[in-house]
């Protein structure tokens, strides 16, 4: 009989609460998510993150050539990855979620390292992740896969974008997949 | 020199082939994208074939489907347009054998681009298809370039959706005089028929976009797919026939 005991050690301390950031910003001023190596959050409401508690600002208008997302508010992250693959990049995803039941929370990742890259929402179109979808940060994808800065807006989806109801709560997070170590392992 | 009609190009040609072939059994193979001056533009995973079953009744479709990376393409290319100021456009469409579309999905249609590169664009107008709130039921939405002083980018989604199955899609694409903004984009979703010009379906006015000065190459097919489209729709075949391009005329049916 077998008798298989292996021990599993995380080989780097991180905070089990992660990074806690605030919310977005604008293509002109993003809120820096930064490096995304660690485990966090980041959490904002478009309806009144704005000024003087009102709706933030529209920030991309198109998205990938062809989304109309002009109106809807918007709040805007920047984020810099490592190399997909690489020792760098421990996050694997990217997650969104909302208590505003009519929002359609969504998340617009692509590269760019202007405002006006920003503005201009792609192509490059990166990814996409919704409230029932993550951003897989693991893809060979050649959108996200490269090592730089890349432009995380929030916002709603193109069928929604210029509802009224086309803003509301989010709350981001990510995951940090800790490297694993092989501490022990024996047969018996 | 051009006539008012400019050109009646590939799919259309199709059918008159097809015509030609009466009687006999009608190849749809490569030979039937020849009439695209530009050829065809199959990149990083696209197709473009010619298919059986012309939207419009001849012999032949246009088949374009995209592969999985963000740089597919699947379209023919009219390099005929001599920078024109006026550019009308036609083309059928059938969406019908893609998978529902997502809020996340769209993917280019259509494109008309400018010869040289002003404030970092060429592009005059990408037409897109993109979904609607209705499961099933697509739409249209364009971006163009404008002179708004930040991203010379503007987006316009029709206000009327398409139908299940084949839609003729016509473009009235009218560039601005020098130093005004009068430009303008008129368009006719599923139009009756007829020859005469029966008010569009919607459009956009007092656009500045001089800076682009007229069309030079023109794209059908698909292209700029979105991030989901790559993923969930890759494979997936959308048929065009009947191209028809003027720089005066209403083109109708």
């Amino acid at each position: 009989m077998k008798n298989v005991a292996m021990l599993l050690l995380a080989c780097s301390c991180v905070s089990a609460m992660g990074s806690v950031y605030a919310a977005g910003g604008t293509c002109a001023a993003p809120v820096a998510l930064s490096p995304l190596n660690a485990s966090g959050s980041a959490s904002g409401n478009t309806c009144t993150d704005g000024s003087g508690g009102g709706a933030t600002t529209n920030q991309v208008a198109s998205y990938c050539g062809i989304q109309d997302l002009s109106n809807q508010p918007q709040e805007v992250y920047s984020v810099t990855l490592a190399a997909a693959g690489s020792a760098g990049r421990t996050a694997t995803s990217l997650s969104i979620s909302s208590t505003t039941a009519a929002f359609s929370a969504t998340m617009y990742l692509f590269p760019g390292t202007t405002a006006a890259d920003c503005a201009n929402g792609g192509p490059p179109c990166g990814q996409t992740g919704d409230k029932t979808s993550a951003i897989d940060l693991t893809t060979t994808d050649v959108a996200v896969a490269t090592a730089g800065t890349y432009y995380l807006v929030i916002g709603a989806n193109q069928v929604e974008a210029k509802a009224a109801t086309a803003c509301g709560d989010y709350n981001l997070t990510w995951n940090n997949a800790l490297p694993v170590k092989l501490q022990g392992f024996s047969v018996h | 020199m051009k006539s008012f009609q400019m050109k009646a190009l590939a799919l259309a040609v199709l059918g008159l082939a097809g015509f030609g072939f009466a009687g006999s059994a009608m190849a749809c193979d490569a030979t039937n994208l020849t009439a695209w001056n530009g050829g065809a533009a199959a990149i990083s995973g696209g197709t473009v074939t010619a298919v059986a079953g012309g939207l419009d009744g001849s012999a032949c479709a246009m088949s374009a489907a995209l592969g999985t990376a963000a740089t597919s393409q699947a379209s023919v290319l009219d390099t005929s347009p001599a920078n024109e100021a006026r550019y009308r456009f036609q083309f059928l469409v059938d969406p019908s054998h893609v998978t529902t579309l997502t809020a996340q999905d769209s993917v280019a249609l259509f494109s008309a681009t400018n010869q040289t590169v002003a404030h970092g664009r060429k592009g005059i107008i990408l037409v897109g298809l993109v979904p609607t709130a209705t499961a099933g039921i697509d739409n249209i939405s364009f971006s163009y370039s404008c002179n708004n002083g930040t991203t010379y980018k503007c987006i316009h989604t029709s206000p009327v959706n398409l139908v299940a199955g084949v839609n003729r899609i016509e473009f009235d694409v009218q560039m601005a005089t020098v130093g005004n903004a009068n430009g303008s984009i008129r368009y006719w979703i599923n139009a009756p028929a007829g020859a005469t010009e029966p008010a569009p379906t919607d459009s956009v006015t007092g656009i500045d976009n001089s800076a682009w000065v007229g069309t030079k190459l023109a794209s059908l097919g698909l292209g700029s797919p979105s991030p989901h489209w790559s993923s969930a729709h890759h494979g997936e075949a959308v048929l065009f026939d009947t191209f028809d391009s003027r720089r005066q005329t209403y083109i109708g049916h």
